[in-house]
């Protein structure tokens, strides 16, 4: 009952096939299963259904007016990882600048550290020019960036979920990770000091609990930036597009593991 | 659709059953004698975690180079169904969120697109909820497709009554029951967004479900469209421990986890039968493909196959 094995090989450059057998039902028995898959490239599917490209082509004209801008040049292909990642690095970095040029705009305190997810980055920064399209497939939430002054207990719990859970993107901290506990943590390149306070930037996502980080709930102060984060990834990228400077990050090791 | 099938289906046996009740009393033949086999085979697609990616990856993309696209998706499910007669098209959720796509038209497009590719029913992923309850119930009306979910309980919200608790379809005679599971929201979505819904356990909404459709409503297959994830190192639940702990489910077809499954994972369930997980990755770069072949025992032709149903039923009365 292999009728359509042609047409797995036409459709699919990777098919993969197996037949299964299968258990018995109301009065039907399932006899037999033939699994596979098709990943869709200009070989298994070389042309698109020309009804289908047309439903889409306003939305997408219209869309691409906008999406189409080049906001800068990246010299790498950025991933995220754990425990650090360039992507996440580099997100973080950004994310802790504009927060304090925001805070200096508005007339607030800078923040210490800036805390966010590996979950809400959403795809990878490709090498090459960067599309505004990109950056909403990066960061396609609508989250603003608060600023949380926690305490130093609270700051305690922030380190003690990074190690538990093998890093997430951060700037302006480090900390080892040993045995799932936090080790030598500094914040602003001094020894973290539990009998004070911070301030962390985040999302608003985040500051709400969000991805279980618990330790953001019921902060000493909250400052709502008004800026999304997405908003401020692409303006960071295009100001240094506009002084001719390329986007790069690295490893630097703020977050490292021993085993 | 299937709904009204099922109307007329009931009727029939109504009409039916007291004329084939007497004739096989007054003939006296065993049920076998009567009945053959017929080889129905039943494609089953599948997708999920979409994200909103209508266009294709562009040729440097570091992960996807070149690769996904709603037109070509288009292309290959209408080349399948060129080719065989029964087929049944599912998503397991998140069709939403992750292009600006969604951050333009809000899932206007990602519905019509899938309405278009003539999808049977989908799940609900956490990410349908991004921009609220009030705005998805306000995009449902460009899918023509159902919304299957059994453990949210949207009651007193913008959803309420515009989705299933399950779904039956026939397909060549073969019934298929399918329902859903969506995932728990609390720290994973922002409360404001999902509102008053209710999140009901996983596992006993499972055990209800594939009981009531595959033992009361006698469906011939189950599938769980799951919006839970694949598996985790923790004991949260997950498909891996549905397939395991539960009973009466055929298939689970999996997302959330963005889980790259080249074939699906054989399990045996509480009862040492065999359940089949799979899941298709994420960003619409694949579907998953699975043709069953399913023999089941008729009357002498395929239009008196619910005849057999009918004994069944006037027995209990």
């Amino acid at each position: 009952m292999r009728i359509s094995f042609d047409l797995y090989r036409t459709l699919a450059t990777a098919a993969l096939t197996g037949t299964l057998l299968m258990g018995c039902t109301n009065g039907a028995k399932i006899t037999s299963v033939n699994t596979s898959y098709i990943q869709f490239s200009a070989k298994s599917t070389p042309v698109d259904d020309p009804v289908m490209a047309a439903l889409i082509e306003p939305y997408k004209s219209k869309l691409d007016k906008d999406m189409n801008a080049v906001l800068g040049q990246c010299e790498l292909d950025m991933f995220k990882s754990t425990p650090e990642g360039v992507l996440g690095n580099f997100i973080a970095d950004l994310a802790l600048v504009k927060t304090n040029q925001y805070c200096k705009e508005m007339g607030l305190p800078a923040a210490d550290v800036c805390l966010l997810n590996n979950g809400g980055l959403r795809t990878t920064l490709p090498k090459g020019p960067i599309y505004k399209k990109r950056i909403f497939e990066l960061m396609p939430f609508e989250n603003e960036l608060v600023v949380l002054t926690i305490s130093g207990e609270k700051m305690q719990g922030l380190f003690d979920f990074l190690a538990r859970i093998n890093g997430m993107p951060i700037s302006g901290m480090t900390l080892v990770i040993e045995n799932g506990k936090p080790k030598e943590m500094t914040i602003g390149g001094k020894v973290f000091d539990k009998s004070r306070e911070y301030r962390v930037a985040t999302s608003d996502y985040l500051a709400e609990g969000g991805d279980k980080m618990r330790f953001f709930l019921d902060p000493l102060k909250r400052e709502n930036l008004t800026h999304k984060l997405r908003d401020a990834i692409i303006e960071f990228i295009a100001e240094e597009g506009d002084k001719g400077n390329s986007i790069t990050a690295r490893i630097d090791g703020r977050t490292t593991v021993i085993e | 659709m299937a709904e009204r099938m099922e109307l007329i289906n009931r009727r029939g046996f109504i009409k039916t059953a007291a004329g084939v009740t007497g004739y096989l009393t007054a003939v006296g033949l065993p049920l076998t004698a009567l009945a053959k086999k017929k080889t129905v085979k039943l494609t089953i697609l599948h997708s999920n975690d979409i994200h909103s990616h209508i266009d294709k990856y562009p040729d440097n993309d570091p992960k996807y180079p070149g690769l996904g696209g709603a037109a070509r998706k288009a292309a290959a499910i209408k080349k399948i169904r060129e080719s065989e007669e029964h087929v049944l098209l599912f998503d397991a959720g998140d069709m939403l969120q992750g292009s600006p796509y969604y951050n333009l038209y809000k899932g206007e497009v990602e519905f019509k697109v899938m309405s278009d590719m003539g999808y049977d029913g989908v799940t609900i992923g956490n990410h349908e909820f991004d921009n609220g309850l009030e705005q998805l119930s306000k995009q449902m009306v460009h899918a023509k497709f159902p919304f299957i979910s059994s453990n949210y309980d949207f009651t007193g919200t913008p959803l309420e009554g515009k989705t299933l608790r399950y779904k039956i379809y026939e397909k060549g005679g073969i019934k298929i029951g399918v329902f859903g599971l969506g995932i728990e929201l609390d720290g994973l979505v922002n409360s404001k967004m999902y509102g008053n819904t209710k999140f009901n356990d996983p596992m006993a909404t499972a055990a209800e479900m594939s009981y009531l459709l595959k033992k009361r409503k006698k469906c011939d297959m189950v599938i769980c469209l799951s919006h839970l994830g694949y598996r985790y190192d923790s004991k949260k639940i997950s498909d891996h421990v549905i397939a395991i702990k539960s009973k009466n489910i055929d298939l689970i077809i999996g997302g959330h986890t963005h889980t790259y499954l080249d074939k699906p994972i054989r399990y045996k369930n509480s009862d040492g039968k065999e359940v089949l997980v799979c899941q298709a990755g994420c960003y619409g770069i694949r579907i998953g493909r699975l043709d069953y072949v399913i023999v089941k025992k008729i009357m002498r032709d395929a239009s008196q196959t619910s005849r057999i149903k009918i004994l069944n039923k006037t027995s209990h009365i």
